[in-house]
């Protein structure tokens, strides 16, 4: 019993700390958005602010560089379409390489594979843009969406696959019988199997996009009104001044992050479902 | 969830999604109206406030006259040249621009030169008319690429609050500045009181760019020159060891803020801001955020920088900013609307306002002189625009192969703030490494001309 509570102690101890450390930058971002900037560079240790000031939040809303809801609205439709293409090209593919037979489906599935082990990353922006320029399209927050509709994600090819895998083969065999083609039976008997797999991969799907600033700025170097949320945050920093706008950039991290909050305490109980679920087989 | 609660929700994110959509497009277009676009990047966020008025001023009134829209974007300073080459290679580039390799660019077709815009040609008497272009600054194989617009002086911004509590005054009891090093030293010691966080000077070294401003840049007013020296085409950077050691030992002797590695220049404003610093080395554009951005809490004051010896002292230094690179693509398509853009940002009422509103010093003499202030010009500005008449720009120096070169602010750090060499020592055995590095750029470039440089006739020195 005594050993019981020990153990318990030292896991509550460990649970307290990674909260700690979790929830610590948060909290600091939330109390330095009440600091002047003058105040953050010389009292950056202290949490409690001297002379809070409501004025960041103040030049935030009404600066010309962060409008709020247009780059939210950029985000929603970026992170949709991200989590949209990942869920659609991955449950398919997994499927089909789980379970179809067709030619160089090994050569395929190992080319695919590759890419887990290169991580092209800033070199491929080159050959993207000459894509596009052949096509005749200019960059922006759209075109970027429609390279994402012709992504390959290759680790949630495998989570699905691997998932396929794990069903009972009769399944299969039970809808063939029935009369349904390789399409039906994926979409009429695999597919409502797929789901906790499918909540993992749009919640880490989600979680990616959202959080994208590279490529987002990258194709949003001209259009200022189609930034994101994230890329806005940055552009922040610069927005006023020679000095760079430390207070202004938390006071924008604050007022972005409280839809994800919200959204996240409402609907928490379904994220937290979705990943169980797909860590859990059958 | 219920099935119809999933269904509205499911609906609705559908409807904000296309109409999203349809909000992407046509935005551009509106704003412009039947006006030329025309697009300009640049980095200067200090000015950022009063060039958007003065624009937006612009693009309702004589813009639509031009047929002009001008869409000024500020971007951030450490990405700027990668977004630049980026968007260059794609052939996304703004209109106009400021930053990256300007030879680069003119040798890849990039870059359209002034006098090749219609009306270019007649734009450039005035710079001709006054000697304000030079060769490797604004001309480029005969063509003129860039005007000089404005100009940054440096001084010593000191906190009078502190001067006069320690007893540093003038007979008039005015807080009286250091003029030469060793007094700035002597200065420091005197205004240091740990007890009260307070401290002569602040040393910004984690800002990579501290030896360049702090160092190299306010040396032309104790040497004549901030490295490379014209008149001999050879570098003398030895020179600086005396002002070098003056950090050196305001440092040991506990004069300067605790934590210098870590503190970087904009730490180092709101620390003098704030009134715990009593000097600090400044650019004019200083003014804006000791005014704006962290609105100085004590009486502070601008003095010319210190020099070694009061009794052989050169012009202070003074740098320029140019007008913005204009984009070859965009100078085909619609060359006469980005004439009218230049002319716009180079236009005497343009840099007047400017100057007036305390961003910029004008180059034009004459827009100086026509300006008035009223009361409510930011402190220290005037005392800044004063400091014009003494000083000299500090011209340019050969190019080099940087690639195997360690900067001198790296070298400082690492090897002289450590301990390990003397100034001396580190400065002489960078005369060499840059004077090998300039000739190994030479012999590897020898359609270039090296002797644009020198100018034997080059005069700073005060009498």
């Amino acid at each position: 019993m005594k050993a019981i509570k020990i153990k318990r102690f030292f896991i509550y101890v460990i649970l307290f700390l990674i909260l700690f450390v979790t929830l610590v930058p948060l909290l600091y971002t939330f109390c330095a958005s009440f600091k002047s900037n003058m105040e953050m560079l010389t009292n950056p240790a202290s949490m409690i602010p001297e002379n809070p000031t409501l004025d960041n939040y103040i030049k935030v809303w009404q600066s010309e560089d962060f409008n709020f809801f247009r780059m939210y609205i950029n985000s929603i439709m970026y992170t949709l379409v991200s989590v949209f293409t990942a869920v659609f090209i991955s449950s398919m593919a997994g499927y089909a390489f789980a379970v179809g037979r067709f030619r160089f489906k090994k050569l395929i599935f190992t080319a695919f594979s590759s890419l887990l082990f290169i991580k092209l990353g800033s070199v491929s922006i080159y050959a993207t843009f000459d894509v596009l320029n052949l096509l005749h399209i200019k960059r922006s927050l759209y075109s970027l969406m429609l390279i994402h509709l012709f992504s390959v994600p290759v680790v949630n090819i495998y989570l699905v696959r691997s998932f396929v895998f794990s069903l009972p083969g009769g399944i299969i065999e039970a809808a063939k019988i029935d009369g349904c083609t390789f399409f039906t039976t994926f979409l009429r008997v695999i597919l409502p199997l797929l789901k906790p797999v499918l909540a993992t991969i749009a919640i880490l799907s989600f979680k990616n996009s959202w959080n994208d600033y590279l490529m987002p700025t990258i194709f949003t170097l001209t259009r200022p009104e189609q930034r994101t949320v994230i890329v806005g945050l940055l552009a922040l920093k610069n927005s006023d001044g020679a000095a760079t706008n430390w207070n202004l950039m938390l006071a924008g991290s604050v007022v972005s992050m409280l839809p994800v909050i919200i959204a996240y305490i409402c609907a928490n109980k379904y994220f937290v479902n979705g990943i169980a679920a797909g860590a859990v087989k059958g | 969830m219920k099935n119809w609660v999933k269904r509205i929700f499911g609906m609705m994110v559908v409807v904000a999604l296309c109409v999203s959509l349809f909000a992407g497009c046509g935005q551009e277009a509106n704003v412009a109206g039947d006006a030329q676009r025309i697009t300009i990047w640049t980095t200067a966020s200090s000015s950022k406030a009063v060039y958007d008025e003065l624009i937006k001023e612009y693009n309702e009134g004589q813009g639509k006259k031009d047929g002009v829209y001008l869409d000024y974007q500020v971007k951030p300073g450490d990405s700027l040249k990668t977004n630049l080459e980026l968007a260059l290679q794609t052939g996304d580039a703004p209109d106009m621009f400021e930053g990256g390799s300007i030879k680069k660019m003119i040798e890849q077709n990039q870059v359209c030169a002034i006098s090749d815009l219609p009306g270019g040609e007649e734009f450039l008497k005035y710079y001709r008319e006054n000697d304000m272009l030079a060769n490797e600054a604004t001309d480029f194989n005969g063509k003129t690429y860039v005007v000089p617009r404005s100009a940054t002086v440096r001084a010593l911004i000191y906190n009078k609050d502190m001067f006069k509590a320690a007893g540093i005054v003038d007979e008039n009891g005015e807080a009286k500045p250091p003029k030469t090093y060793a007094e700035m030293i002597e200065y420091a010691k005197k205004l240091t009181d740990p007890a009260k966080n307070q401290y002569g000077y602040i040393l910004p070294l984690k800002w990579t760019g501290w030896f360049g401003s702090d160092v190299r840049n306010v040396a032309q007013a104790s040497i004549g020159h901030i490295g490379y020296v014209m008149q001999e085409d050879k570098f003398d950077y030895k020179g600086m060891a005396p002002i070098l050691e003056t950090y050196t030992t305001m440092f040991k002797d506990g004069s300067c803020m605790p934590g210098c590695e870590s503190i970087d220049n904009d730490q180092a404003r709101a620390y003098f801001a704030a009134g715990n610093i009593g000097m600090k080395m400044a650019f004019s554009f200083d003014v804006g955020v000791l005014n704006d951005q962290f609105p100085a809490t004590c009486d502070w004051g601008v003095a010319p920088v210190p020099v070694l010896d009061e009794n052989n002292t050169y012009y202070q230094p003074l740098g320029y900013s140019y007008s913005y690179n204009i984009n070859a693509e965009s100078a085909k398509k619609y060359g006469d609307k980005i004439m009218k853009a230049m002319e716009f940002f180079c236009s005497n009422e343009f840099l007047a306002d400017c100057y007036r509103l305390g961003v910029t010093i004008p180059v034009k003499p004459e827009v100086i002189a026509s300006v008035k202030f009223d009361d409510k010009v930011k402190t220290g500005w005037m005392e800044f625009a004063n400091l014009v008449a003494d000083s000299r720009y500090t011209g340019l120096s050969p190019s080099l192969d940087s690639s195997n070169l360690k900067d001198l602010h790296t070298r400082f750090v690492e090897e002289v703030f450590n301990g390990d060499k003397s100034a001396l020592q580190m400065l002489t055995e960078y005369d060499n490494d840059v004077t090998k590095a300039t000739d190994d750029y030479y012999k590897a470039h020898p359609d270039e001309d090296r002797s644009i440089f020198v100018d034997k006739t080059r005069d700073i020195k005060i009498k």
